[in-house]
């Protein structure tokens, strides 16, 4: 009674066991291929509850995701034997697993084989273009190129490379340096040529400012002259209209006028003597 | 267990020879048939009520909440069924479904040639953030004349399709970040140093976030790019002062024009002012001259009139009062006739001249 307790629960168990063995559960993400013995039943990819004989038949599973490859930094040469340090990445997706186990067996098989064909592709494209290619709108062609490169290459394992894209496209150190010395050279040219003109410029303001000014004032001074000439003529003119009135009559006034402000001072001693028509009554 | 007669119990020892009950006879029989169902019907029971209990706990578990800012992919035995937002839901319970919750609203921030203070986690506040240190190896770039810059820049991203977000790439976070730093680099390979200094700055933001917006559409990565900034482009830290000296250069330049444009502002309204008064003197001056003469003129007539009344006298007054008037101040030597004639005129200049200088 206790055996065939025991009984139940050990034939419950082995039923529970086999039936679980005959299950297998695909992720949304992911696909499998089923083997029995080493020799390929099917391949699941789509995502659910698929069935397989138990114990007989094992499943291997793969991502159905986009997986990266990385290439680290490397110095590749350009066509134009320019030097430069590449870094990239390639995007692909698995979608015959069947090939890969061929191949490689398993997905860290696959890791390995696809990244020396991402390098040599790396190298043989950039290898054919110049540098400055990468430098300009040609860098997504090039990019293009890789990929396709990559896909021939790597066919056989059953895997399609989505995109290929270069992280970094960077000259070598000593290149750098000689960079930068270009760099400063242009920015000091540039920071010479913007003080001269500076300079120039002010030159020029400050001259013809100068220009100006004198001429402002000779203007002025000719304006003023023509005004004191026109004055001193229009004097002349008002004195001799009066004048001329009796010119000897004037000749005697304006001399009286003159002795008066010339000999009218402390300092002027006159010798007269009685001759003098002033002091002709003085010797009667 | 045996049941017998020879039965021990526990609780002592029956009398060997007594069978009172004919019926406990029986009942033992009965016993020993129901032997497996004495316990049993507990046991049973008991294995039952378990079995419920479990099956009630299991069915519970099916229970879940989703909060706000939240979305959850169920998936029935890894398949993709459906997406439930926030708020209690249910879900078979595993292994048939199984719950995966994503933050729909959190912002995240890759950051490129730099990492700022904060943790770093995923997770950062999307504001500002202190740069905890500068990273070359990823902030300097070749630009499109073959000089280097210094860039440094972030990118906020969130998910917006869960779906794609946990099917379809791996490691997204980093698939984002190594995106951006291509899509930058890209744009910087198209650039000129010149222009990415001045007034590239938003063409470049604007290119490299649809660069990257498009590269992750294209992986159908469910990830939207919120924002990309450019926190410093900058000539690299070796040449940076030859940079900075052009500015100052322009700066200089402005500075010397500006001080030649204040010395013009100066001197030119001062020399109009001098002109003005130049004019005004000779303006006054002819004015002067004019009205003098004038004045003159009339005093002459004036007198001129006086004098046609009376030729003569006014003629001899004039003389006389003119005389008067000089000699009142000078100094007077009169000699008579015969003094005159007989002196010899000697004039000791110098003396004079002292003389009166005193």
């Amino acid at each position: 009674m206790q055996n065939s307790y025991i009984k139940y629960l050990i034939i419950l168990g082995v039923s529970l066991f086999v039936l679980l063995n005959s299950l297998f559960i695909v992720g949304q993400a992911e696909q499998a291929i089923v083997l029995q013995f080493g020799e390929l039943i099917k391949v699941s990819k789509e995502p659910g509850l698929h069935f397989k004989l138990p114990l007989v038949q094992h499943t291997i599973y793969f991502d159905k995701k986009i997986l990266d490859i990385i290439d680290e930094e490397k110095e590749l040469t350009a066509e134009d034997q320019k030097k430069v340090i590449i870094s990239a990445y390639a995007k692909y997706r698995i979608t015959d697993p069947v090939k890969i186990y061929q191949t490689v067996r398993d997905q860290s098989g696959l890791k390995s084989r696809i990244a020396s064909i991402f390098n040599a592709s790396l190298r043989e494209m950039i290898g054919n273009e110049p540098l400055s290619a990468l430098l300009t709108d040609k860098r997504a062609a090039v990019m293009h190129q890789i990929q396709g490169l990559m896909n021939e290459k790597s066919k056989k394992f059953g895997i399609d490379v989505l995109d290929v894209r270069i992280s970094r496209a960077d000259l070598p150190v000593e290149n750098s340096a000689a960079i930068y010395a270009r760099m400063r050279s242009d920015r000091e040219k540039e920071a010479k040529k913007i003080r001269a003109e500076g300079f120039e410029e002010s030159q020029i303001i400050t001259s013809t400012a100068n220009k100006e000014k004198t001429i402002i004032l000779a203007e002025a001074n000719k304006q003023a002259m023509q005004l004191e000439g026109y004055g001193d003529a229009e004097a002349t003119k008002i004195y001799a209209n009066a004048f001329k009135l009796d010119p000897e009559f004037y000749n005697f006034y304006r001399s009286l006028e003159a002795y008066k402000k010339s000999l009218n001072k402390k300092d002027t001693t006159l010798y007269l003597s009685g001759d003098d028509g002033f002091l002709r009554l003085f010797n009667k | 267990m045996t049941e017998g007669n020879n039965y021990k119990s526990p609780w002592g020892k029956r009398p060997d020879n007594e069978n009172p009950n004919p019926r406990e006879k029986i009942t033992p029989n009965f016993s020993k048939n129901f032997d497996n169902f004495n316990f049993d019907p507990s046991n049973t029971k008991f294995i039952l009520f378990l079995l419920l209990g479990l099956f009630v706990v299991w069915i519970l578990s099916g229970f879940y909440i989703v909060d706000q800012g939240e979305q959850a992919a169920v998936t029935r035995f890894g398949k993709f069924v459906r997406i439930s937002t926030a708020g209690a839901n249910y879900h078979i319970p595993y292994p048939v479904e199984s719950v995966t919750k994503v933050k729909v609203d959190r912002v995240q921030r890759e950051e490129i040639g730099f990492r700022s203070a904060l943790e770093s986690t995923g997770f950062r506040m999307p504001t500002k953030s202190k740069v905890a240190r500068f990273l070359p190896e990823e902030s300097l770039m070749l630009t499109g004349d073959e000089n280097i810059a210094d860039i440094n820049f972030f990118v906020q991203w969130r998910v917006d399709n869960i779906e794609e977000y946990l099917y379809n790439v791996q490691n997204v976070q980093a698939t984002v970040k190594s995106a951006a730093e291509s899509a930058m680099r890209e744009v910087i390979g198209n650039t000129t140093i010149a222009e990415a200094l001045t007034h590239g700055k938003a063409k470049i933001q604007e290119s490299a976030k649809v660069l990257l917006q498009t590269t992750l559409d294209e992986y159908k990565s469910g990830v939207m790019v919120e924002n990309l900034s450019l926190l410093k482009v900058e000539a690299p830290s070796e040449v940076i002062d030859a940079f900075r000296d052009v500015q100052t250069a322009r700066a200089d330049r402005n500075n010397k024009i500006n001080k030649a444009e204040s010395f013009r502002n100066d001197i030119i309204p001062k020399a109009r002012g001098e002109a003005a008064q130049i004019i005004q003197k000779a303006q006054g001056y002819k004015v002067k001259v004019t009205e003098e003469a004038k004045g003159g003129a009339e005093k002459f007539k004036s007198v001129y009139y006086q004098y046609s009344r009376a030729k003569d006298v006014t003629r001899k007054r004039m003389y006389l009062e003119t005389m008067e008037s000089i000699l009142e101040g000078a100094e007077k030597v009169v000699m008579s006739k015969e003094m005159s004639k007989s002196m010899v005129p000697y004039l000791p200049l110098k003396q004079l001249r002292n003389g009166h200088a005193k």
